[in-house]
């Protein structure tokens, strides 16, 4: 805006304001509404004529009223008459004959010898008694010219596409006249000749003002980055971003939509500071674990609330998880045969999101209590707009590749060498010796050569294609419907995840106070997943077996079959198992089908001037059933019992009902808001499993159960939960420059038990816009400077239900030699449980250079978390081992910084950078066990190996623990000396003896690694070059350790890399490896596996095109793109991946990779059209 | 605008969020019962009963696993393979291995399902309408002979140990001392007792009746070398012809004859996945293999060796006692583990009378018939008293060989010390008990005293 527009408004106020000064005196006057309306006129339109021809009036009237003959003109012409007919009264008949005279010419004439004159307004003519009307023009100083309006046209189009905008507003500031663009972008518009000034806003982008009088312009609208106007979403309500005193992040989602996606989360990736995001797996219909600033719980879940259109989600991928498969009775920790469940957002198509937004202190999420603790993000979806109707139409096609290239297995002839070394250690047969055994040939190491490469076997291009179609719009109603269809198969054989998504939002006015808003959405999804099959061994099935698998064995026998000795010689002479990676892909259903409905209901009443009441009901419905089944003929399990058949049937409801009032009011220089509300929110959990076992044949799988003939009892179970909440938020902005937010929430949960039940939540923040101050007022450089700070409490009741009641538990005894069902004291309840609480200090700053060129935010918090819900080991002579209770404290320190920047803004070319940084500081400060200031926590390695983590007084959660290494027993002087375990020789594996007792045990044991990055950072680049853009997002981690468990897995079980042929012989005594065979100190997990897993990762590039359609009057828009994920990373980490989390959102168990699928590569082109 | 209406809209939709809502928090548990909704009809008395036996029962602890590789191992019987051959070598510390754990958590649980049955006496005697609460009363009676059971284990295990009479329920009790050696017996004695009197005489196949009480006792009078007693116990019981012994030796062992005649306690399997014995499938792993100098001391016509060695050409090979080729899975075999049987009581009985009377017909009446069963001749007659204590226990040894009974019978007439030593474990006299878990001193902050040694 220029100085000279600046200047005008002001001019243009103080006229405003004389003339109501003006009008008061008239307030008695019987004309007092009639004087209203004129002013209005004058006001909004222009009195200047406007120069374009006029129309030709032809008039034969003979002694009529004026009011006739004002309706020939009008019927002649375009322009309308304006008056009182009373005023009419007073005027005498006409007699006019004029032909095709110019209209001014012609009403001169009609009011000639009448007491009443006219001016005109625009297309309007004013007819007014004579000397009211020099009164009403003179008390307004108005030029001595008779008013005369304009007709500005123009176009509105993006800045960065060159697109046009439809449905941008464009308003006459301080006025109520407006217009919205067309479907072309254009618009047309009336304005005074003085002091116009046009407001063009359009969501999304940053609104702009001109002045001026001149017609077809183009103007250019940018999208919006983070303008102090943004509105942001903060709970029940919004806020402009300027008014925050909390820290809260807008995740920019045009770009991110444009990537195909799977989930909401994934979205998040990079992209806000303090937010952590790691993917479990590459596994089909994984889920994510997010940590915004750290995580605050042991036993509590660490995921932050999300609040999908008003309605709270924890994202707990526990609640999205079917059971693993009866009769799997011994299964370990590691092996719930199945890996790890789904995503709990996966139901949300990403398409479908309109904004995301990330509240992190705890002055943001306050209003959200007992839930608030880990941090909030609220997703709002799209809703209909006003207007044309529109469709868009998109479609992507792309495929996705292992991401195998990080670690080299040995060949054929390699494994076969040094399984036979291996085997002659142990005493063992040595198979690759040209031996036959049953018929079957073992050829010398040799003559195997590459032999098979598994991983290849098993690996394909995966496929990805999404399709939707969305469609907008309405008068009455308003309109946003959408349909989804995603199909992607990973590249293992066998998995594939599939959804189709339904959502519809309708919007209406019952009445002009209350509007009905109703979101319905549905959808359907389905992850299948090729599980474990060993019990006791795999996590991950297909991916860890394909890693395993002897190089030496072909796939498949000569005669075509299946090679049944693909998998662990030891187990060659066991006819029928079929440990083939093959089998575990093709012969093992595991399917989970997933089904959501919500629907969100909403009616709002403006009851008065500033005050809204809206009252909410929601309704959140997720079904899951998992079907198994494991092959008699060709999968251990199966084998095992004759085919193993399960269905696993999970249900959740929840319901919310929720009343609102929002209250806005200014008040001299304060502009005042509340917001205060009641919410009731009761979750239900339903689970029901049944299986089967020894069926006659394969062919029905497990779709009849009763045909097996071992039926395991069918279990079920069920658990509710119910939440009840007052919350409230005062705000108050001073002078636009010192704004003060008071938010509490006062939650009750059925969880707890009085005096526990109820907790209240409070927070206070205040925030300072220095740039509002007169010193920085007129700052070139400066133009945003605010400084936030805010404290508060927020909690975590994330703890399962039926803690506080003790139960009995169900066994079952053959009392008498006869089976039936036992019961035993179970749970030992613990009436005094109570909320963890955190509470929160943020410090924080926003600051903006050069007109918003460089912007950003800092912020510096401390969260102290009391009361952590912990299971409290018991002495087990109680008969119980442990009782949830609230002990022990978590601190976490840290910093995020934000910064957007412009770097070139030209015409043509543009160039921005986002970028975040984050870094947390984790530490214990109470273990809440008396003198104890250190717990180890073991973890389910493989085949009974454990290793184990700590938490250590003083020190972050989770960090690793184990021996240290001291390379090999080199020869037999070093044997000697010791300390060695026992059975130790020389080439086995040598650990120190940090507490020199002489003996190697766990007291040799200390910390090895510390999972928890430095910090993390994202960096997304945007170019547009006319119609072309790119973006790069570029993310990772500094610091950090992940516990590389992966090849030790391997080795247990067979194959393993490359890297192990540097193994001890009496020529190589400095060999890395122990002599193959020499399996002492192999579960000793030690610091030799703990590896950087610092990287920086090319994690997404999007190439665009937008095409300009003008010629083409059907299609909108065109864009075409390119896309790519995961494609270069950067790491001395020697594992597959390290970005992810074999224990998936586990709050003990961070960055271990137990052989997790890695994040795969994907290419992607697609295609958008707007209709 | 009809403002009233907004009003009245708003009011009213408030009003029944508010006050139908905000009263709702009580939790309900749908899944599982609670103590005091429990105990409302004979059948509840019946599944708290068979559910106080599961906890030794299941794998892992108890019988299922752990006694095999702690008491077995620990002796000149068993041996143990892999890290369970700390038991063997005495190589074990409080922490080293999982199985005293299983075995001490097991056993607690045990008792506190009993507990629960006795804490509830009251209410399980308003269930009974039989005249003389006979029903609810044999109840409470097979509950604390359970409980007196694991007491009589863990007390010779352990020593001292903390002594549950009631649940555990709140705060303060949760945690609790070490009792003596002294106040264990006399509940155990206590409990034996009670049992003994409210006990039916005749049971159902695989339930104990009043005679496996009084068979208790007679074994825990003999541990406290209270041999009267011991004698007199154990003499009433081989006269009530309650029990016999199998005509052959295999037939202790054939699942054919499970709960049969010489039964006086057994943990009871199925043949069900889950809730069958894994003694068996232990073998797979090495643990039930024999000590190399259990094989030597049959004589070859000991009709025994063809039962108690899996193999009985090889003095290495596993225990061949619990065996179900049927098996339906690791967990699955049928058998039952047969805790205490009438040939163990008739060489309790020659034991008592040896001691309080010397070698006399009546003591060589007893151990004559376990040998004659056996296809041995009689014992050389004459032997004086410590010679024939020495053929009892020699005796006891090849009869209830890997049973998991030879480390009570060493420890209880202080042969431990050289039995272990004869195997080249290293002694300590720390060994006649065994450390109080580790995780079970740590996570009683100090209340429970580690057993001197570990």
């Amino acid at each position: 805006m220029n100085l000279f527009a600046f200047c005008t408004t002001v001019s243009i106020r103080k006229l405003i304001t004389q003339t109501t000064l003006t009008v008061n005196e008239f307030r008695k006057n019987r004309q007092f509404l009639q004087t209203m309306k004129l002013i209005a006129f004058l006001f909004i339109i222009s009195m200047q004529v406007n120069a374009t021809v006029f129309s030709q009036i032809t008039l034969f009237e003979k002694n009529v009223s004026l009011a006739k003959v004002f309706n020939s003109i009008e019927k002649q012409s375009d322009f309308v008459f304006f008056y009182d007919y009373e005023i009419l009264n007073e005027a005498s008949k006409v007699n006019i004959s004029v032909k095709n005279l110019q209209i001014f010419e012609a009403l001169s004439k009609c009011f000639e010898n009448q007491p009443l004159t006219y001016s005109v307004v625009g297309k309007t003519i004013i007819v007014k008694k004579k000397e009211e009307l020099v009164k009403i023009i003179s008390s307004l100083e108005i030029a001595k010219e008779l008013p005369i309006d304009v007709v500005v046209t123009g176009t509105i189009i993006d800045a960065l596409t060159g697109l046009p905008l439809a449905g941008a507003t464009v308003k006459l500031k301080n006025a109520k006249t407006s217009t919205t663009t067309d479907d072309k972008g254009n618009f047309t518009i009336n304005v005074p000749a003085i002091g116009n000034i046009l407001v063009i806003s359009y969501v999304g982008y940053e609104t702009i003002e001109v002045s001026t009088t001149k017609g077809a312009l183009k103007l250019n609208l940018k999208q919006k980055e983070s303008s102090g106007d943004e509105v942001v979403i903060i709970g029940y309500g919004t806020a402009r971003k300027k008014d925050l005193t909390g820290s809260v992040t807008s995740v920019n989602l045009s770009k991110v939509s444009e990537v195909p996606l799977t989930s909401v989360d994934q979205a998040l990736t990079g992209r806000a500071g303090g937010v952590q995001i790691n993917q479990s797996s590459g596994q089909a219909g994984a889920g994510t674990s997010i940590r915004i600033r750290g995580g605050n719980s042991l036993n509590g879940t660490n995921e932050p609330l999300f609040v999908i259109d008003g309605f709270p989600i924890i994202n707990d991928n526990a609640a999205f998880a079917a059971g693993g498969p009866l009769g799997l009775t011994n299964s370990g920790a590691g092996n719930a045969g199945q890996g790890n469940p789904n995503g709990a957002l996966n139901w949300l198509n990403p398409a479908d999101i309109q904004s995301i937004e990330v509240l992190k202190d705890a002055s943001a999420t306050a209003i959200y209590g007992s839930r608030g603790a880990n941090g909030v993000i609220i997703v709002t979806t799209k809703k209909g707009k006003s207007g044309q109707a529109k469709m868009n139409f998109s479609a992507s096609n792309g495929i996705s590749k292992l991401n195998d290239s990080k670690m080299t297995l040995m060949n054929g002839s390699e494994f076969a060498a040094y399984l036979n070394l291996s085997n002659k250690e142990q005493g063992l047969t040595q198979w690759y010796k040209d031996t036959t055994v049953k018929g079957r040939l073992y050829p010398k190491p040799e003559k195997i050569g590459q032999g098979t490469n598994w991983i290849d076997v098993v690996k394909r291009n995966g496929l990805i294609r999404n399709y939707s179609l969305d469609f907008s719009g309405g008068k009455e109603v308003l309109y946003a419907a959408s349909v989804g269809w995603s199909d992607q198969q990973t590249p293992l054989i066998g998995s594939a995840f599939k959804r189709v998504n339904f959502r519809l939002n309708l919007q209406t006015n019952l009445t002009s106070w209350l509007k009905l808003d109703n979101t319905t959405s549905y959808t359907q999804s389905t992850a299948d997943n090729s599980p474990s099959d060993i019990r006791d061994v795999q996590k991950y099935g297909l991916f860890e077996a394909a890693l395993f698998t002897n190089p030496a064995e072909a796939p498949y026998n000569s005669d075509g079959t299946l090679n049944a000795a693909g998998g662990q010689p030891d187990v060659l002479g066991t006819p029928n198992i079929k440990y083939s990676p093959i089998s575990l892909a093709n012969d093992i259903l595991n399917k989970n089908t997933i089904s959501t409905f919500v629907n969100n209901m909403s009616l709002k009443a403006n009851i008065a001037k500033g005050i809204s009441f809206e009252v909410r009901g929601s309704l959140f419905k997720n079904d899951l059933l998992r079907d198994i089944y494991y092959n008699s003929q060709t999968t251990f399990n199966g084998n095992q019992v004759g085919g193993l058949a399960g269905k696993n049937s999970n249900n959740s409801n929840s319901g919310l009902v929720e009343a609102f009032a929002n209250y806005n009011k200014k008040i001299g220089k304060n502009q005042f808001s509340a917001v205060g509300g009641y919410s009731y929110q009761t979750t239900e959990f339903r689970t029901i499993s049944a299986g089967s076992s020894k069926f006659a044949n394969d062919i029905l799988k497990n779709e009849s159960l009763s045909a097996g003939g071992t039926t395991y009892p069918v279990q079920t179970n069920r658990v509710e939960d119910l939440l009840s909440s007052y919350y409230v938020r005062l705000n108050n902005i001073y002078n636009d420059k010192y704004i003060v937010t008071f938010t509490g929430r006062y939650d009750g949960s059925s969880k707890f038990v009085s005096p526990n039940q109820w907790s209240f939540f409070p927070s206070g923040a205040f925030s300072w816009r220095v740039s509002q101050e007169n010193f920085l007022k007129n700052s070139k450089t400066i133009s945003d400077l605010k400084l936030r700070l805010s404290y508060g409490l927020s909690g975590n009741q994330a703890v399962s239900s039926l803690q506080t009641k003790s139960t009995l538990g169900f066994n079952q005894y053959p009392y008498g030699g006869i089976l039936q069902t036992g019961v035993f004291p179970n749970v030992l309840g613990n009436s005094n449980l109570k909320w963890e609480t955190t509470k929160q200090f943020n410090l924080g700053m926003d600051f903006g250079f050069w007109n918003q060129k460089l912007s950003g935010s800092i912020n510096y918090y401390i969260k102290n978390t009391d009361d952590l819900l912990q299971f409290l080991p018991l002495p087990s002579n109680s008969g119980y081992s442990n009782q949830l209770s609230n002990i022990g404290s978590i601190s976490n320190k840290g910093v995020e910084l934000e910064l957007r920047a412009t770097v070139v803004s030209s015409k043509d070319f543009k160039w921005d950078i986002n970028g975040n940084i984050g870094g947390n500081r984790q530490k214990m400060t109470n273990l809440g066990r008396g003198g104890i200031d250190t717990l180890l926590v073991g973890f389910s390695v493989v085949g009974g190996s454990q290793a184990t983590i700590s938490l250590i007084k003083d020190q972050p959660v989770g960090l690793f623990y184990g021996f240290v290494r001291n390379g090999l027993f080199r020869d037999a002087s070093q044997l000697a000396a010791g300390p060695a375990i026992a059975g130790s020789k020389v080439g086995t594996m040598r650990f120190k003896d940090l507490n020199n007792d002489g003996v190697i045990d766990d007291k040799d044991r200390r910390v090895v690694g510390n999972p928890n990055p430095d910090f993390t950072y994202g960096i997304t680049n945007n170019f547009s070059y006319k119609g072309l853009e790119l973006n790069i997002l570029v993310q990772g981690a500094v610091g950090g350790q992940m516990w590389n468990l992966g090849d030790y897995i391997s080795s247990r079980l067979g194959n393993r890399s490359k890297a192990a042929n540097d193994y001890w012989t009496p020529t190589n005594i400095n060999a890395k490896y122990p002599a193959p065979g020499q399996t002492v100190g192999d579960n000793n997990h030690s610091d030799l596996t703990v590896e950087n897993a610092s990287y920086l990762r090319l994690k997404s590039v999007n190439l665009g095109y937008n095409f300009t359609t003008k010629s083409l009057k059907i299609v909108r828009s065109i864009r075409i793109y390119a896309s790519a994920t995961n494609l270069l990373t950067i790491t001395k980490y020697t594992g597959y991946d390290p970005e992810v989390n074999s224990f998936a959102q586990s709050n003990l168990f961070r960055n271990i990779d137990i052989l997790s699928i890695p994040l795969y590569k994907t290419y992607t082109v697609g295609l958008n059209f707007g209709f | 605008m009809n403002k009233i209406k907004i009003i009245k809209f708003t009011f009213l939709i408030l009003s029944t969020l508010i006050f139908t809502q905000c009263n709702k928090l009580k939790e309900k548990v749908y899944s599982s019962n609670t103590e005091d909704v429990f105990f409302q009809s004979p059948n509840d008395v019946k599944t708290a009963l068979a559910g106080m036996y599961r906890p030794m029962q299941a794998c892992c602890g108890g019988y299922g696993q752990a006694g095999t590789m702690i008491l077995n191992a620990t002796s000149d019987e068993g041996n143990g393979a892999g890290a369970w051959g700390d038991f063997h070598r005495l190589t074990f510390t409080s922490s080293s291995t999982g199985e005293i754990g299983d075995w001490w958590s097991q056993s607690y649980k045990a008792i506190a399902g009993a507990n629960l049955i006795i804490d509830n006496q009251a209410k399980i005697e308003a269930t009974d309408i039989s005249a003389g609460k006979t029903v609810a009363k044999a109840a409470v009676g097979e509950a604390k002979f359970w409980r007196a059971v694991n007491y009589f284990q863990l007390v010779q295990m352990f020593g001292g140990v903390p002594l549950r009479v009631t649940q555990a329920k709140r705060a303060d009790d949760v945690n609790i001392a070490r009792s003596t050696v002294v106040e264990v017996y006399a509940q155990i004695i206590k409990d034996f007792k009670d049992a003994e009197q409210s006990l039916p005489t005749s049971t159902p196949a695989g339930v104990v009746s009043k005679w496996a009480a009084s068979a208790y006792l007679a074994k825990v009078y003999l541990t406290q070398k209270d041999f009267t007693n011991s004698l007199a116990k154990s003499t009433e019981v081989l006269n009530s012809g309650a029990y016999s012994l199998d005509p052959k030796f295999k037939d202790v062992f054939d699942i054919a004859n499970k709960n049969g005649r010489e039964n006086i306690f057994a943990i009871q399997f199925v043949r069900v996945d889950g809730q069958g014995s894994r003694i068996d499938a232990l073998s797979g792993w090495g643990i039930t293999q024999a000590d190399p100098g259990l094989y030597p001391k049959f004589s070859p016509a000991d009709d025994r060796i063809k039962t108690t060695f899996e193999n009985p050409l090889d003095p290495k090979s596993n225990q061949g006692k619990w065996l179900d080729p049927a098996k339906v899975s690791g967990d699955g075999a049928g058998y039952n583990f047969i805790v205490y049987r009438y040939a163990d009581l008739v060489l309790v009985k020659a034991e008592a009378e040896n001691e309080l009377n010397g070698a006399n017909d009546a003591a060589y009446k007893e151990i004559n018939k376990i040998r004659n069963r056996a296809l041995l001749p009689n014992l050389t007659a004459g032997l004086t008293k410590d010679q024939f204590r020495d053929s009892v226990l020699k005796e006891r040894n090849l009869e209830l060989a890997l049973e998991q009974i030879r480390w009570y019978d060493l420890k209880r007439t202080g042969r431990l010390k050289s039995a272990m030593e004869s195997i080249g474990a290293k002694w300590n006299d720390k060994f006649y008990l065994f450390p109080i878990p580790r995780t079970e001193i740590d996570a009683s902050n100090g209340k429970l005293t580690q057993n001197p040694g570990y």
